[in-house]
């Protein structure tokens, strides 16, 4: 098998152009990444205090997933409106490179967010060091899942104007519907199996056992991947990087 | 070298785009031409390997569009039409961006990005968002990527579009300096005169047109253009082709012009065709 090796200097330069630049210049956009997580964290917090460590590890949960999916709206855009994909397609890059630097930008661009959440759930003792380090991990395996998935909805969808609504139902499917912002078990097991298919519930199960809300659960490990490896191929080998 | 044998394309939902197109040309600078709808822009995306042909052979320096994408992307630059620039980043970050997307390390990125920017009068304006600049100066970070690109082969599918005439002018120049292959497609009939080695015209996805704007207007060369009268129907004006001697007896009563690229436009890509 021929292993193709990534463009990790435009994966640097994209990351750069695309997400550094709205740090620097667009930074009402990063303080928008913010508003969702921590209104729910503040219902959360008003209905029950009990809950309030799930809002602020499910915060962090959904901003992760939101870097992840509201991708859609910015392949589309980029390939619809600035003719951005065409333009790469004619060059050295392949649909990877071009997956991981869109997903690395908005990284960068909503750092301070992501910092935010880390900060308060260190501040909150919703987690400590070495389980934060875990967090991490598994929130980067999720990003990366959820920005496989992104691009892959994205080919599929022709229409620019198309691109937010499904970005936006899919966000609040992905973040709501999971236990993110509540335990786990509240669901029955086969509920939990249904929605396992969604890669923030294996995510939330596993981090609210390394966060100690709940009895750790590892085997949550298995779904997730299996989701990044399957997310992976179809956007590499079935998604429309050339067009047909 | 571009070579095409019977490439077709036929999109989802049954347009056919391209027609059992075959042509081949090895001039420096080739200019496709057809209206809208004939096909230039489909046949630029399957020649610079952003689109597959429904069938057919494409080659451009002999690499296979299809089969050997992946070492002709080595070698071509191109430019789409209606490519707009990112409006949060300057035109420096579009070059450099660009230039790694091509392989290039980040010091000679930068480098000839400066060159590049430098030479399309943009480099006062490299930090600049590029929502703060015109039209046309976005138009020119395009140019400045293709510009700096090194390639072989450049597609510039209509790079002077919504341009004013000065900065027509401008890109012109900047395209006659490129050491490079360059394959333009274009509206404008004077962009064509000015910048082709050879013009292949387009039709409905089929060549109508080959050659030289010598040898085009060659076998139009006794002929002139009658404003006024005749069949032939362009909007709200009839015209006709005639000859010099013929035409004097209009000399006074209507306006006389000799034939240019654009009648061959009119006479072989406009809908009159049949007519």
């Amino acid at each position: 098998m021929r292993v193709r090796i990534l463009n990790l200097k435009f994966i640097i330069a994209f990351a750069m152009f695309y997400g550094y630049t709205y740090l620097k210049r667009g930074f009402v956009y990063v303080f928008s990444y913010l508003a969702e997580p921590l209104a729910l964290m503040f219902l959360l917090y008003m209905i029950n205090h009990r809950y309030l460590p799930y809002g602020v590890l499910g915060g962090l949960v959904t901003m992760i997933m939101g870097i992840s999916i509201n991708s859609i709206g910015d392949y589309v855009y980029l390939r619809n409106e600035i003719k951005l994909q065409d333009l790469l397609v004619a060059s050295q890059v392949g649909p990877t490179d071009y997956i991981l630097g869109l997903t690395f930008a908005n990284l960068i661009f909503s750092s301070p967010g992501i910092l935010g959440y880390i900060v308060l759930n260190l501040a909150l003792r919703v987690v400590n060091v070495v389980s934060l380090v875990f967090v991490i991990l598994l929130s980067l395996l999720l990003l990366f899942t959820g920005s496989f998935l992104a691009f892959m909805i994205a080919s599929f969808i022709p229409q620019t104007r198309y691109s937010w609504g499904v970005a936006t139902i899919l966000f609040i499917a992905f973040t709501i519907l999971p236990p993110v912002y509540y335990p786990y078990t509240l669901l029955p097991s086969n509920v939990i199996y249904a929605l396992s298919m969604i890669p923030t519930t294996p995510t939330s199960i596993i981090a609210q056992g390394l966060a100690g809300l709940q009895e750790l659960n590892i085997k949550y490990l298995i779904p997730l991947f299996v989701e990044f490896i399957v997310f992976y191929l179809i956007s590499v080998k079935v998604s429309r990087w050339r067009s047909k | 070298m571009i070579e095409v044998f019977h490439l077709t394309k036929v999109y989802k939902g049954g347009v056919k785009a391209l027609d059992d197109l075959t042509f081949s040309s090895s001039v420096k600078r080739l200019t496709l031409l057809g209206n809208n709808g004939a096909g230039k822009t489909t046949l630029v995306r399957i020649l610079s390997t952003q689109l597959l042909p429904t069938s057919g052979i494409a080659r451009v320096e002999g690499y296979d569009v299809v089969k050997d994408a992946k070492k002709l992307r080595k070698i071509i630059s191109s430019i789409p039409q209606e490519a707009q620039p990112v409006g949060i980043a300057s035109p420096l970050e579009h070059v450099v961006m660009y230039l790694t997307a091509r392989g290039f390390s980040f010091k000679d990125a930068y480098e000839s990005a400066r060159k590049a920017l430098k030479e399309v009068n943009l480099w006062e304006f490299k930090d600049k968002p590029a929502d703060e600049l015109s039209g046309g100066m976005k138009r020119k970070i395009f140019v400045a990527m293709a510009l700096a690109s090194n390639a072989e082969v450049i597609f510039l599918d209509e790079p002077t579009v919504g341009l004013d005439p000065l900065s027509r002018m401008e890109v012109w120049s900047i395209i006659r300096s490129i050491p490079s292959k360059v394959i333009l497609t274009t509206h404008y009939m004077e962009e064509a005169e000015e910048l082709s080695e050879e013009i292949v015209m387009l039709r409905k996805g089929k060549v109508i047109l080959k050659g030289n704007l010598k040898e085009l207007l060659g076998k139009f060369k006794d002929m002139v253009r009658v404003e006024g009268i005749g069949d032939l129907k362009v909007g709200l004006m009839n015209i006709m082709y005639i000859n010099r001697e013929e035409a004097a007896k209009y000399v006074g009563k209507y306006p006389i012009k000799p034939v240019t690229l654009e009648d061959l436009f009119i006479i072989y890509a406009g809908e009159n065709l049949e007519s």
